[in-house]
């Protein structure tokens, strides 16, 4: 019954405005649950304006805030250091390789991701640090928030939709409006969160777990 | 089993001692046995957990290296960008840091990137990704190539995982060293494959290596045991060893162990000093005990034996030597040995008193027969050896009997020790002096010259004739001595002491004092012995004759009685005289055959003579000896009941001193004879001792007087007196008074004159046999 209302409110909400094109989609995961961080995009258009405020990947106790950060091709990204300690962010991911060696506070320069693409980004100090920047061809893109709903204007044709657990996710997928729309605009992620290296224990302590 | 007590002791404490040390050694051996396995397991335990640790320190330094270089930034670069170059010198050079044996980068999928060993072309442990990715990482123990290695796998990340790096530590010989070192175990590695392709490496000899993998493979076969610590025990050659598994890994395609073993033969080996020493003091402890058991044994027994030996000595009859003794020692062998030798002092004192009085006479203290026998044997002996001579005297108290009855029993033993004692003060001592009778004394004295023996002899009896003092009595004494002398009258001990016999009884009859022997006395004495035989000889065959002397009755003035006399006419030597039989057969115990054979062939001839109408009593004499026992009356009762004769046929005669001798129990005898009806006669009236009381009180009834009397009545006065007062006397009291004797016609008167009963006499008739007498009866008459 609740999941009744709830796809009449979607409906209401989808066919109220007929004059004003709009879609909203929810990003669940394998157990329904919404999905935070995903990237959704509509794989539409080029790039004609870049913002020219850099975007801000901050790292903040030792994360990186936030973990997925989407900007559009060319734009300029700064990666202040909230933390009192120093950090060695760097990507070895094909779009921009780059490293800014350990610095405090703000870097000299921002960083410039020109190609679009996932770059992978990583603390050679704290290894549990991994963020990720969308670098999108698309002007129109979202990171969905904790409620996973994402909302856009238009009539899209196709959603790109990515996300970092996603397992061979190198690059986002194309999901076409029927489906979307087959699927009651959600999109199911399989996740698998990263392993805990360092969990990782000697096969020898088992003969010490008495 | 016939064992001695000493033996049977000793063996009870060997068997004991033996069963104890052998208890003692197994419960060590098995003891030390279990401990050294004890020990061995726990020394295995402790080095299995050093093993462990040491494992795991290995694999954590592995482990460590590989975080190292998987977090290089240059190397994750090199590993993003895919510059192989670059990742095989970081590769070599971290390998070569640690000292990796191992080193290889794969890509996610499983795809070779670079190894430092350029053996294959393709990464081995694609199968082990899968579990890696699971866990974040591995660490294990391979096998590869034959070879087990400990294996980290570990992603490299940038920061998402983008490769894998492998590193390996062989299980290598110096790994084994190593670990020896420390747990101070052998330390083997073993790995086994598919198709059985395995390897060894072990700190233990070569040799062992396949018992190892055989055992190994064994354990394989035994399937997946869930407790993979397993204890085994092997052996390897001479020595034996306690083994422990671990296992490291097992997979479907190889299995890897390790294998810690220590030497059981060592660790005993180790107790090898102790099992010697207990050994050594068991050894020890056990001839000890042999000597200690032997010791106790030997002091139990000992005395035991000394009292076996002294009761044998004992037996034999030494009583000389005492058991040694142990003073207030209240032990049980210790009080038998005390009262053995107070038994042995009492045997040894009884047996002196039972010689002593074996051979001595216990009223005088003198050796006795027996001891002079001896005495005399060796006498002789010394005697022949030294050519000397001595003196035997055989020497009798004269009348000694009378003595007796006189003075009475006291003083004649009285008498006696002082005899004896005198005899002995006589000789000085010197002499040998032996009792060999009632009154009868032996004397030896020695001398080179028999012709001295004489004066000797005299001077001796003179001494030991002077009246004696005994209980304020004085008794005088006559001495009977017979002498003889070695070797002139023999040179045998019975020879001798039969010829002062003989010379005494020569000297008894002839009333000397002093009668050495004469030769040839011994052939009449010998005599007497042959006559003794014969007649014993002649009462059982009937040698023996019975005469009869009449008596006349004076008043009936015919012949009334008859006195039976005995005859025996020997085949050799003729007549021989009652007088000297009777006395050989009172000598030697014949007068009750012979009393009795004259009172059956006499009853027996007066019925026939009453048969024949002869009417005669017979008179029969009776010894002393017939009227000292009681059981003639009732042969004589017997005897006339069975033949028919009636009592006042038969008299009896006894003499006075026949009655004398036990006057009471002949008293009695007497009375039975005159109860049964049977006539009693006084016989040799006048020559005995007798008292008139006596007479008196006698149940006689007819007196006959001896005919010492009446043989020469008609030439003596004195005769007629005592003949003629004796018949009054007896008629006085009530006799018929006998005459024996008559031999003249002037004799016959007198009596007759004298009122004489009977008369008995040659005058009347000699004694006849039988049939003369009866022909002389039939044709006697008496002359008026």
């Amino acid at each position: 019954m609740v999941k009744l209302s709830l796809i009449k409110i979607i409906l209401s909400l989808t066919l109220m405005p007929l004059t004003v094109f709009a879609i909203e989609v929810q990003v669940i995961d394998q157990e329904g649950r919404p999905v935070q961080n995903a990237v959704v995009s509509i794989p539409e258009g080029g790039i004609e304006i870049v913002n020219s405020v850099p975007a801000i990947m901050d790292q903040v106790k030792r994360q990186f805030k936030p973990i997925v950060l989407a900007v559009e091709k060319g734009r300029e990204v700064v990666f202040p250091n909230s933390d009192n300690i120093r950090h060695h962010v760097y990507s070895f991911s094909e779009p921009k390789k780059f490293q800014i060696k350990l610095y405090k506070d703000q870097p000299k320069k921002p960083i410039t991701f020109e190609q679009g693409g996932i770059v992978v980004l990583g603390c050679n100090i704290h290894d549990s640090m991994i963020g990720y920047i969308f670098v999108s061809p698309w002007p129109s893109f979202q990171v969905s928030p904790e409620s996973g709903r994402v909302s856009f204007e238009g009539n899209p044709k196709k959603i790109a939709i990515w996300h970092p657990w996603t397992t061979g996710l190198e690059k986002p997928e194309i999901i076409s409006f029927s489906e979307l729309k087959k699927n009651d605009f959600k999109i199911q992620l399989s996740l698998t969160p990263p392993k805990q290296i360092k969990k990782l224990k000697s096969k020898f302590n088992k003969y010490y777990d008495k | 089993m016939n064992l001695s007590l000493r033996n049977k002791i000793l063996l009870l404490f060997l068997g004991l001692m033996i069963l104890s040390s052998v208890a003692t050694i197994s419960s060590v051996l098995l003891a030390t046995d279990a401990s050294v396995e004890r020990q061995a397991q726990d020394k295995l335990d402790i080095g299995k957990r050093v093993f462990e640790q040491l494992m795991q320190n290995r694999s954590q330094q592995l482990f460590g290296s590989a975080e190292v270089l998987t977090a290089d930034f240059g190397f994750k670069g090199a590993v993003a960008q895919g510059d192989k170059g670059t990742i095989l010198s970081v590769l070599e050079n971290h390998g070569a840091r640690i000292d990796a044996d191992l080193m290889m980068l794969a890509s996610l999928e499983g795809e070779l990137i670079a190894r430092t060993d350029a053996s294959a072309k393709s990464f081995p442990f694609v199968h082990l990704l899968p579990q890696a990715e699971a866990d974040g990482g591995l660490m294990t123990v391979v096998m590869l190539d034959g070879k087990a290695y400990q294996l980290v796998l570990l992603q490299v990340t940038a920061p998402r995982p983008i490769a894998w790096a492998a590193m390996g530590f062989l299980l290598d010989q110096p790994l084994a060293n190593q670990l020896k070192s420390l747990t101070n175990l052998e330390v083997s590695y073993s790995g086994i494959g598919r198709s059985n392709v395995g390897f060894v490496i072990s700190t233990m000899h070569k040799e062992v290596h396949a018992n190892i993998l055989d055992d190994k493979m064994q354990s394989i076969g035994q399937g997946n045991n869930k407790d993979k610590l397993n204890l085994k025990r092997m052996l390897f050659g001479e020595d034996e060893y306690l083994s422990l598994y671990v296992s490291l890994i097992e997979t479907s395609k190889y299995k890897v162990n390790a294998f810690l073993s220590t030497s059981l033969s060592k660790a005993r080996n180790d107790f090898s000093p102790l099992k010697i020493q207990i050994l050594l003091v068991s050894f020890i402890s056990l001839i000890a005990s042999v000597i200690g058991a032997f010791l106790i044994s030997s002091n139990v027994t000992r005395p035991i034996k000394n009292l076996v030996s002294a009761a044998q000595r004992i037996s034999s009859g030494d009583y000389s030597v005492d058991l040694p003794l142990v003073k207030n020692l209240k032990d049980e062998v210790n009080v038998l040995a005390g009262s053995f030798n107070v038994m042995q002092k009492g045997i040894a004192e009884r047996e002196e008193k039972i010689l002593h009085q074996a051979y001595h006479d216990t009223l005088t203290s003198l050796p006795n027969r027996m001891l002079a026998t001896k005495e005399m044997k060796k006498l002789i002996r010394a005697c022949h050896d030294n050519e000397s001579c001595f003196v035997l005297m055989s020497i009798d108290i004269n009348r000694f009997k009378q003595i007796n009855d006189t003075f009475g029993y006291q003083i004649g033993d009285g008498l006696l020790k002082a005899f004896a004692h005198r005899l002995v003060a006589v000789n000085n001592g010197e002499n040998f002096c032996a009792r060999l009778g009632a009154d009868e004394f032996l004397v030896l004295i020695q001398s080179e010259d028999h012709l001295k023996f004489r004066p000797l002899v005299e001077s001796s009896v003179q001494q030991l004739s002077e009246s004696y003092f005994i209980n304020d009595f004085e008794v005088t004494v006559s001495l009977r001595v017979g002498v003889a002398i070695f070797p002139l009258h023999g040179d045998q001990t019975g020879q001798l002491l039969r010829r002062i016999e003989i010379a005494l009884n020569d000297a008894k009859q002839k009333k000397r004092e002093i009668q050495f022997y004469e030769e040839g006395s011994d052939a009449k004495h010998l005599n007497r012995i042959r006559l003794i035989n014969d007649l014993k000889q002649a009462i059982t065959n009937n040698h023996l004759v019975m005469y009869y002397q009449p008596k006349v009755d004076l008043h009936l003035r015919k012949v009334t009685q008859a006195e039976a006399l005995i005859r025996w006419f020997h085949k050799e030597l003729g007549f021989i005289s009652p007088e000297e039989f009777i006395g050989l057969a009172e000598q030697a115990g014949l007068m009750p055959a012979l009393t009795r054979w004259v009172l059956k062939t006499v009853v027996e001839e007066l019925r026939e003579w009453l048969k024949n109408g002869v009417d005669i009593a017979m008179a029969v004499n009776l010894s002393a000896y017939d009227l000292a026992h009681d059981d003639l009356p009732d042969y004589v009762d017997e005897l006339l009941a069975e033949y028919g004769v009636p009592a006042t046929h038969l008299i009896l005669e006894v003499t006075e001193s026949a009655v004398i001798e036990e006057p009471e129990q002949a008293m009695n005898v007497l009375h039975r004879f005159k109860k049964s009806g049977i006539k009693l006669a006084i016989d040799d009236y006048g020559t005995g001792y007798s008292s008139l009381g006596q007479l008196k009180s006698m149940p006689v009834d007819e007196l006959k007087i001896d005919k010492s009397f009446v043989l020469k009545l008609e030439q003596d006065k004195d005769d007629q007196v005592i003949v003629r007062s004796t018949i009054e006397m007896g008629h006085n009291i009530g006799m018929t008074v006998v005459a024996e004797g008559v031999e003249t016609k002037a004799a016959w008167d007198l009596l007759e004159a004298y009122g004489c009963d009977k008369l008995q006499g040659y005058y009347i008739s000699k004694p006849q046999s039988p049939s003369d007498f009866l022909q002389w009866y039939s044709s006697y008459q008496v002359d008026e």
